[in-house]
């Protein structure tokens, strides 16, 4: 096997390469200095904003390959399936449509249910919806974009929520998208209480991409299933809001030490609609004349000096 | 005149760099590890036109990148710009006419680059170093060795089709070795 090589005139890079190089190398560690010691409304934060609006648009096509992805794996998988499988599945397939039957049943039920509880009313969130256009293009940061911004009423620190949780808050925003930091990120901490017992803790991303529960006293039982709930201490997010369930307690033997794993409610998938709660009055069932508030109050400064919330 | 070419041709390659970092790279994500076309582009074109251009190119992608991710701005930028240099310096006098330092250069700027990120990142944020280099910053590193195998090959001979032909090359194909 051989290919052409590109031909070109060896020489050594000339003096002034090296020049060059700690040229760029200045401009890149006071660029960088100048970002971590400017708040949010900094001229660079200004500039990663309208830049990370223009991407927005390349960001969505990046949803179509993940979809064609995703339809290519169930084509594979499909192609690959042998007649067990082929039975199995066509067992599997009267079982669900049993299932939606009656599911179409719950969902009438929920749907009256809604009509009546008015779940918005309730906590009094008011919110712009959006759908989840781009992630984040690196390793390190779990982010997504949605497609609405400051037009839109979207500021910094906001909560996000998915369909059935909560999913994140919004760490940049520009005029017509904004970013939201996932509660999986590594940086991303949010305060909970265990529905069951009231124990509080901490749940927090992390590099694998798990969530943990930690800061939970020793003494506290924690079981699978448990549900948990946004404390609101900290004031990044609101009181009451679902965050997820505790899917696993491992124990280390002859400590008291345990890793509690998380199950997340709510997921950003890509063109997933979301709710940036952008304004919250006092939930009916508790102070009922506290006046209505705005949610990224207290976000904000978190989301500012990138604490996370409840440590 | 043909280094204002060679600089178009740069260009070009860094914005599709960064179109299909941004694209692809979030749909081939293998637990939560992305590759990054950035490195693998910044490392073949500095081996294959060992100039300031791609130096320069290097630190505008990084930092293009940087504003997009939304990273720190700098820091990519700063990490490519170190990655160009080493490379271009390292294939003018180990040689780039055979595939196998060729990779080699790459995969060691590949390495050089997620494993300084995840120390800054370490740095930056709560993440203990085991974390962050053991599951992000040499699987990505890993995974930008694997794309560069792919595309090494794509490259070079789109960099042998745009070269200019004053200047007559030292050997007409790479060997394997």
């Amino acid at each position: 096997m051989s290919y052409k090589q590109p031909s070109y005139k060896k020489k050594s890079i000339a003096p002034s390469g090296a020049v060059l190089l700690a040229v760029l190398l200045v401009v890149s560690v006071v660029s960088a200095s100048l970002y971590g010691r400017e708040d949010q409304s900094g001229p660079l934060h200004n500039v990663q904003s309208v830049a990370g609006m223009l991407a927005s648009p390349v960001q969505f096509l990046g949803v179509g390959v993940a979809f064609a992805e995703e339809a290519a794996g169930d084509a594979i998988q499909n192609a690959t399936t042998d007649n067990a499988t082929y039975t199995a599945l066509q067992e599997e397939n009267a079982q669900l449509k049993a299932q939606l039957v009656q599911a179409e049943e719950y969902r009438l039920e929920a749907q009256r249910l809604q009509g009546l509880l008015d779940l918005s009313d309730q906590y009094g969130i008011e919110g712009v919806t959006g759908r989840v256009i781009g992630r984040n293009p690196d390793s390190w940061d779990r982010v997504v974009t949605i497609d609405v911004g400051s037009n839109d009423g979207v500021e910094l620190g906001f909560p996000v929520m998915g369909s059935s949780g909560l999913l994140g808050q919004v760490i940049e925003v520009s005029p017509l998208t904004c970013k939201v930091r996932l509660i999986d990120d590594p940086q991303s901490g949010v305060a909970v209480y265990i529905q069951g017992n009231r124990a509080e803790g901490v749940v927090k991303g992390s590099v694998d991409g798990l969530l943990y529960l930690e800061y939970v006293d020793s003494s506290v039982e924690v079981n699978v299933g448990d549900v948990l709930v946004t404390s609101g201490i900290g004031g990044s997010y609101l009181r009451g809001m679902q965050l997820g369930t505790v899917s696993a307690v491992r124990s280390s033997a002859g400590t008291s030490d345990r890793t509690i794993i998380v199950a997340p409610l709510a997921a950003a998938d890509p063109l997933e609609e979301v709710t940036v709660v952008t304004s919250v009055g006092a939930p009916l069932d508790e102070s009922s004349g506290s006046d209505e508030s705005s949610a990224g109050d207290g976000a904000q400064d978190s989301a500012a000096s990138g604490e996370t919330d409840g440590e | 005149m043909n280094s204002m070419r060679d600089s178009v041709f740069l260009a070009l390659g860094a914005c599709i760099a960064l179109a299909v970092q941004i694209i692809f790279a979030p749909a081939v994500s293998i637990l939560g590890s992305m590759p990054n076309f950035l490195v693998v582009f910044v490392g073949v074109a500095s081996m294959f036109r060992p100039s300031d251009a791609s130096v320069v190119t290097a630190f505008f992608l990084g930092m293009a990148f940087d504003l997009v991710a939304s990273g720190t701005p700098g820091v990519m930028a700063c990490l490519l710009t170190v990655a160009a240099f080493v490379s271009a310096r390292a294939s003018v006098i180990l040689g780039n006419d055979t595939l196998s330092v060729s990779l080699l250069i790459s995969m060691a700027a590949s390495l050089f680059v997620e494993v300084c990120y995840a120390l800054f990142y370490v740095a930056t944020t709560d993440v203990t170093a085991f974390d962050a280099i053991l599951l992000r910053g040499l699987p990505c590193a890993l995974y930008d060795c694997a794309v560069c195998l792919i595309v090494m090959p794509l490259l070079s001979a789109a960099f042998a089709r745009q070269a200019p032909r004053r200047s007559a090359p030292e050997s007409s194909t790479i060997r394997l070795r």
